[in-house]
C-alpha cells in the first residue's frame, strides 16, 4: 500500500480532509438518483447504475459524524473507488486535488483522533498547509460491515 | 517469476482440459475397445500431460503419466489387450491427475497425493503384457489380416527392457509367417539372429520388470531441442539404459505425430523446436518403414523393419549410451537406416493419410477460438444494456424532431443495438456436452457399483444454455442420472427374467423448446411402483392411508419430490430412490425450472428438468411498495388479485395474522409494505389501491400485498455487492427500461424473514390433498330459482355482468359483441324450460354472461346467478339422461348438475360464427 502513496486524490467528508491513493479512485460522480436498499443500515444509502453497472454508495458520514449533524445534502459527490473485486461509490462533500506526496512526511494517525476515523486511515500526510487523513478503503469497507451487523443486532433485539 | 506463473497458469487450463477430453475418451474406449483414434488421443493427451510435468517440474504426476503413458503404449501397440482393471487404473489416473492439478491452482504444489500405488498397478498391468502378447499374438500373426501382422510389428515400443527381449520373438514370428510380404532381403539376414534371443527371452520376463519400478526420469528429450537433450541423455550413463535412449526416441516420434495436429505446432513452441531438430533424425528412422506403418511408433517400425540393422541398433545405441557425449554416433547409426533401400508400398502409405485424416484433432478448434475471461463478457453485458437505454433515449428525441436522415441512422442503430445485445447473450452460451461428457465416467461408476449393465445414450449434446446453468444443473443432475441407475434399472438377471436385454438402457436427451431447455433422463427399468411410495409415505407419516387412497398413481408418483419422503432406510453408498429428491426439486426450482417424473411400472421411468436457457435473463413481474420498484421473478408468480373489488373482503385476521381465501383455501398473507419499512400497504380502511400476488416458492404458498403492479419484462439479473448479500430479501438487482436500480425480491427469503416457514410447511402438507390432486376446478351457476349447475372452469373463458341492450338478434338468434366479434347467445332459463329467477334483488336488465368456448368458437351462456368456484375432487355420478346435462356431482357439499354445453349448442341449434381463434 505505501509504495502506492505517492500520488493521492484528496477529498472531504464528514468535515475531514482524506488523500486516497490515485489508481484506487475510478472517477468522481455528480450526486444521482439512489435506489434505495429497504433493510440496509443507514451507512449504506443505496444502489446506483454507472454505466450499467449497479454500484453500491456507501455514507461514511452516517458512521463518523452524530446523527444531527447528519441532514441530506445536495451536491454530494460520489467518488467511486475499487477496494476490492467490485467497486463501490464513496459519498463526499468536496474533490480536491492530486498531490505528490513525499513519504517522509507521513506520520502515525494523531493518537487523539475520534476512533472510528483512526479505524479508517493508513496515518496522516502533513502538506505545507494542512493535514490530509490517508484514507484506506478497504478499512471503510469493514467499517460498513460492522456497521451492518449492528444494525441487523438492533433490528434483532431492538 | 511472473512468467513462469503464466506457464503453470497455461499448463493448468491445458491440463484440465486434457483431463476431461481423457475422462470421455476412456469411457469411449471402453465401449468400444477397437476404437484405435481413442486410444490415440488417450495417449497424446498423456504424453502432453508428461512432457509438461517434466517441463515445469511436478515429479509425481509426472511419475504417474509415465506410468500410464507406458501401458498405453503397450495397448496402443497391441502387445497386451486392453481390459477393464486398465481403464480403471486410467481413470484413476485421471482422478489423481486432477486432484494433482487443483492443489497445483491452490498453492503450486502438488500436495500429498500418493500416486505409488497406482504406478504399481500400472506396472502389474504391464506385466500381464507376456501372456496377454502371447495368446493374442499368434492368431493374428497366423491370420491373413496383414494390418495386424503390421501392428504386432511395431510391438516394441522400449519401455523398458523386458520388451527388448520380448520383441524378437514377435520379429521372428512375423517373419516365419509373412514370408511373402517381406522383402526377401530382410527375412534372409534377420532370421538366423534372432532365433537364439527368442527362446531364451521368455523365461526370463518377470525378473527384467524392475526397471519399471525404478521409474525412469523425466525425459528432457522433447522440451529443450532435439540434439541437446541427446547429448543429456547420454551424460547421465549412471541412470540411463538402452532403454531410455528407445524411450526417447518413442517420445520423439510421438510429439512428431502429435505435431501433425495444427495446434500443437503452433502453441507449443517448445515441441516445435524440438521438431525442427528431431525431425531429420526422424525421417530417417522412418524412412525406412514407411511401407509399413500407419500412424504412430516409428521407432518400433523402425527396428522391425530394419531387422537386419537390429544389432546395429543396439550397438548404436549402447554407444550412445557409452559414448556419452557425442550424440552424432546415434545420428549416424539413423544415416545408416537411412541408406538402408526398403521399398515402399503406396497402398499402405494411402492407407496413412486415411487415418490421419480420421483421427479427430480435438485441439484442431482452437485455431477459431479465444478463452475469454466471464468477468469481461458480463461488462460487455453491462455496457449494452447500457448501450440498449441510449439507444431508447435517442429514438425518443429522433422521434420528436422527424429528421429523416436520423431517423433512419436511428433505425439501424435499434437493429445494430439489437444484434449486438443477442451476441453477446450468446458467447455465454455453451453447449451442455460439456456436462454430458461427465455423464459417461459417472455411469460407468455407478452401474459397476451397482452391477448393472448400462447403455448410455446422450442425445442434444449441442444443447446450449449459459454457462452459469451449466454449473448449476450439474448437482441435481448427477442426482437424478445416479438414482437411475441405482433405483431405475433393474439388475441384469431381472431384467433377463422379465423378458428385457440385459443391458439396461438410459437416455440423457436434452432440447430446446419454448424458450426453455428440457433434460430428460429416461431409464427404461422397473419404474415406479406407486403402490410402494403409498406403503412409504403412511410409513413415513406423511399423509394417512385415507389420503393416499384417494391420489391417483400419477399424483402419487409425483410425491417422491416430497420433502420429508427421503428414506434413510433404502440409501445405498449410490442413492436411495426418492433420497433428496426434494434438494434436487428445489436446486431446479431455484434456478427458475422445474423437474417433473413420468413412469409406467416395469417399463421405464423419465425425468424432464427444464431451466431457462439462461439465468442472466429473467422474466419478471415488476411491481411497486411505497413508491420503491422491485422485481419478482415470474417463475414464482402464480396469480394476481386486485384487492379493490370486493376482494379485500376475503382478508381475514387470525390472531393477528392475516390470511386470504383464496377459492376457500387460506393463503397466508405478506404485506411488503411491513417487511421493508414497517409501514403496511393494506390497511382495513382504505385498501381499493392495493393488489396481491400470489407467490410459490418450494411449496410454500402466499400472498404478497404490494401497491401495484407495473408489468413484465424481462430483466438482466445483476449480482449484489456483498456489503448487501445478507439481507435475505433480495437476490440480485437489475436495471429497468428507465436505466434505474431496481432489486429482485428473493420469495424464499421473504417468507423466511416474515416468519411464514414453519406455518407454510403445514400448509403445504395440507395442500397437498387440494393443490397437488389434479382436480378440475369448476364454475357453479345458478339457472331459474334454486337449480345449481356447474361447467369445467378451463372452458369458461370470461364472465361479464351485461345489460340486456346489449343484447341483439341476428338470424332468430341471440347474439352479443364483443371486441368487434359476434358472439352468439343460449338463456339456459329458456333452453330447460325455467322461470327465470324473479327474485327481489335482481336487477332484470343486467344478465350475468359466461362466454365459453367450444371447439375454438365462443358461446355466450345467459344464468341467473354465478356462484363460485369449486375447486374440489367430485365423483361424477351418471344417472336417467337429462338433455344437456352430463351427469350430477356434489360441489361444494350441494347437488350441482354439470351443463353439457356440446349437447346444449347442438340442441339449439346455435349458429357458431367464426372468430379468429376457430381457425386455430
Amino acid at each position: 500500500m505505501t509504495a502506492d502513496l505517492d500520488t493521492i486524490c484528496t477529498f472531504e467528508l464528514a468535515n475531514l480532509r482524506f488523500g486516497m491513493p490515485v489508481n484506487m479512485v475510478q472517477e468522481v460522480i455528480k450526486q444521482q438518483d439512489v435506489t434505495d436498499v429497504p433493510l440496509s443500515p443507514d451507512s449504506i444509502s443505496g444502489l446506483i447504475n454507472l454505466r450499467g453497472q449497479i454500484i453500491t454508495v456507501v455514507d461514511l458520514n452516517q458512521i463518523l459524524l452524530p446523527k444531527e449533524e447528519n441532514g441530506p445534502r445536495e451536491g454530494r459527490l460520489f467518488l467511486v473507488c475499487a477496494p476490492r473485486r467490485t467497486p463501490l461509490a464513496l459519498v463526499i462533500d468536496k474533490v480536491g486535488e492530486v498531490l505528490k506526496i513525499d513519504s517522509k512526511n507521513i506520520e502515525r494517525s494523531p493518537e487523539n483522533l475520534h476512533g472510528l476515523v483512526r479505524d479508517l486511515i493508513d496515518g496522516a500526510y502533513k502538506s505545507e498547509d494542512e493535514l490530509i487523513l490517508l484514507f484506506n478503503a478497504r478499512r471503510a469497507v469493514s467499517l460498513v460491515l460492522d456497521d451492518i451487523s449492528k444494525s441487523q443486532r438492533d433490528h434483532i433485539f431492538g | 517469476m511472473g512468467e513462469f506463473d503464466d506457464l503453470i497458469q497455461d499448463f493448468l487450463i491445458e491440463s484440465s482440459e486434457h483431463i476431461e477430453q481423457l475422462e470421455s475418451d476412456l469411457v469411449e474406449l471402453e465401449k468400444n475397445p477397437k476404437n484405435k483414434v481413442a486410444l490415440v488421443c488417450i495417449f497424446r493427451s498423456i504424453h502432453t500431460l508428461k512432457g509438461n510435468c517434466g517441463f515445469l517440474g511436478f515429479p509425481r504426476l509426472e511419475k504417474l503419466t509415465h506410468a500410464a503413458e507406458s501401458l498405453l503404449s503397450l495397448l496402443r501397440d497391441e502387445i497386451i489387450e486392453l481390459q477393464e482393471s486398465m481403464i480403471t487404473a486410467l481413470l484413476q489416473t485421471v482422478d489423481l491427475a486432477r486432484e494433482i492439478l487443483n492443489n497445483l491452482e491452490k498453492d503450486g504444489k502438488e500436495g500429498d497425493c500418493d500416486p505409488t500405488e497406482l504406478i504399481a498397478t500400472f506396472e502389474r498391468l504391464q506385466s500381464q503384457k507376456d501372456i496377454s502378447s502371447g495368446t493374442t499374438k499368434i492368431p493374428s500373426i497366423d491370420g491373413q489380416d496383414p494390418r495386424e501382422t503390421a501392428a504386432n510389428k511395431r510391438a516394441f515400443p522400449g519401455t523398458d527392457t523386458a520388451e527388448i527381449k520380448a520383441f524378437p520373438e514377435d520379429l521372428l514370428n512375423e517373419n516365419q509367417t509373412d514370408e511373402s510380404d517381406a522383402p526377401p532381403s530382410l527375412l534372409g539376414q534377420s532370421a538366423p539372429s534372432l532365433t537364439e534371443t527368442e527362446t531364451e527371452s521368455f523365461p526370463r520376463l518377470p525378473d527384467s520388470l524392475d526397471t519399471g519400478k525404478t521409474l525412469p526420469r523425466p525425459i528432457p528429450f522433447p522440451r529443450e531441442g532435439g540434439s541437446q537433450s541427446l547429448l543429456g541423455v547420454g551424460e547421465d550413463t549412471d541412470h540411463l539404459s538402452s532403454k531410455d535412449v528407445l524411450d526417447d526416441l518413442e517420445a520423439l516420434e510421438k510429439d512428431v505425430s502429435i505435431s501433425a495436429g495444427p495446434r500443437r505446432v503452433e502453441k507449443d513452441s517448445r515441441e516445435t523446436n524440438f521438431l525442427g531438430t528431431g525431425k531429420d533424425l526422424l525421417d530417417a528412422i522412418a524412412n525406412p518403414s514407411q511401407d509399413e506403418i500407419p500412424v504412430l511408433p516409428k521407432s518400433s517400425q523402425m527396428i522391425t523393419s530394419g531387422v537386419h540393422n537390429y544389432s546395429d541398433l543396439i550397438a548404436s545405441l549402447r554407444s550412445a549410451k557409452l559414448d556419452a557425449s557425442k550424440s552424432e554416433s546415434l545420428l549416424q547409426s539413423d544415416d545408416d537406416f537411412a541408406n538402408n533401400p526398403v521399398p515402399k508400398s503406396p497402398s499402405i502409405a494411402a492407407d496413412t493419410g486415411n487415418i490421419l485424416e480420421e483421427t479427430p484433432t480435438p485441439t484442431s478448434l482452437s485455431e477459431n477460438t479465444v478463452r475469454i475471461d466471464l468477468a469481461l463478457l458480463d461488462q460487455m453485458m453491462n455496457l449494452i444494456g447500457e448501450l440498449v437505454l441510449t439507444r431508447n433515449q435517442i429514438l425518443q428525441v429522433a422521434g420528436s424532431h422527424k429528421i429523416p436522415a436520423l431517423t433512419s441512422s436511428c433505425q439501424k442503430l435499434n437493429m445494430i443495438t439489437g444484434q449486438l445485445q443477442e451476441r453477446v447473450m450468446k458467447t455465454r452460451m455453451q453447449p451442455i456436452d460439456r456436462l454430458f461428457s461427465k455423464f459417461s465416467r459417472l455411469v460407468r461408476n455407478v452401474s459397476r457399483l451397482c452391477k448393472k449393465i448400462v447403455l448410455l445414450e446422450l442425445q442434444g449434446g449441442d444443447t446450449e444454455l449459459d454457462r452459469s446453468l451449466v454449473e448449476a444443473i450439474r448437482d441435481p443432475l448427477t442426482h437424478v442420472v445416479r438414482n437411475a441407475i441405482d433405483h431405475g434399472l433393474e439388475s441384469p438377471e431381472e431384467r433377463l427374467k422379465a423378458g428385457k436385454p440385459r443391458e439396461g438402457r438410459l437416455l440423457i436427451k436434452a432440447f430446446h423448446e419454448g424458450g426453455q431447455v428440457h433434460i430428460q433422463v429416461r431409464d427404461d427399468g422397473g419404474g415406479i411402483n406407486p403402490h410402494k411410495i403409498r406403503k412409504r409415505l403412511v410409513e413415513r407419516k406423511l399423509l394417512s392411508q385415507e389420503e393416499t387412497a384417494k391420489l391417483d398413481d400419477a399424483q402419487v408418483v409425483s410425491l417422491i419430490f416430497m420433502p420429508g419422503f427421503s428414506t434413510t432406510d433404502t440409501v445405498t453408498t449410490i442413492s436411495g430412490r426418492g433420497v433428496g429428491m426434494d434438494v434436487v426439486k428445489a436446486n431446479i426450482e431455484s434456478l427458475g425450472g422445474k423437474i417433473q417424473v413420468q413412469t409406467v411400472l416395469g417399463a421405464w421411468t423419465s425425468f424432464t428438468i427444464t431451466v431457462p436457457l439462461t439465468l442472466a435473463i429473467l422474466p419478471a413481474l415488476i411491481i411497486s411498495s411505497h413508491g420503491r420498484r422491485f422485481a419478482i421473478p415470474q417463475a414464482n408468480v402464480q396469480e394476481l388479485i386486485k384487492l379493490g373489488d370486493g376482494h379485500a373482503l376475503h382478508i381475514e385476521e387470525i390472531s393477528g395474522s392475516r390470511v386470504f381465501r383464496l377459492r376457500n383455501q387460506l393463503l397466508p398473507l405478506i404485506d411488503l409494505g411491513s417487511q421493508l419499512e414497517n409501514r403496511a400497504i393494506f390497511n382495513d380502511d382504505e385498501n381499493d389501491h392495493a393488489s396481491l400476488v400470489v407467490l410459490k416458492s418450494n411449496d410454500l404458498r402466499f400472498g404478497l400485498i404490494i401497491d401495484a403492479v407495473h408489468d413484465s419484462q424481462e430483466i438482466v439479473v445483476k449480482a449484489l455487492d456483498a456489503l448487501l448479500k445478507n439481507i435475505s430479501i433480495y437476490s440480485a438487482a437489475t436495471i429497468l427500461d428507465d436505466g434505474e436500480v431496481a432489486l429482485i425480491l428473493d420469495i424464499t427469503g421473504l417468507a423466511q424473514v416474515a416468519g411464514l416457514r414453519e406455518t407454510l410447511q403445514i400448509q403445504s402438507a395440507e395442500s397437498l390433498e387440494t393443490a397437488n390432486v389434479d382436480i378440475t376446478p369448476m364454475l357453479v351457476f345458478g339457472v331459474g330459482t334454486h337449480w345449481r349447475m356447474a361447467v369445467p372452469l378451463e372452458t369458461v373463458l370470461r364472465l361479464e355482468e351485461v345489460s340486456r341492450d346489449r343484447l341483439e338478434t341476428l338470424k332468430k338468434q341471440w347474439v352479443i359483441q364483443h371486441n368487434d366479434q359476434l358472439i352468439p347467445v343460449v338463456f339456459l332459463n329458456e333452453f330447460f324450460n325455467l322461470e327465470p329467477d324473479s327474485g327481489e334483488d335482481i336487477d332484470q336488465n343486467v344478465l350475468q354472461l359466461i362466454v365459453c368456448s367450444w371447439r375454438g368458437r365462443h358461446v355466450g351462456l345467459i344464468v341467473d346467478r354465478v356462484i363460485d368456484i369449486a375447486e374440489e375432487e367430485f365423483q361424477e355420478q351418471r344417472h336417467e339422461r337429462k338433455k344437456g346435462v352430463f351427469g350430477t356431482a356434489i360441489l361444494n357439499g350441494k347437488a350441482t348438475d354439470l351443463l353439457d354445453v356440446k349437447e346444449v349448442i347442438q340442441l339449439t341449434n346455435v349458429l357458431l360464427l367464426d372468430n379468429p381463434e376457430a381457425s386455430h
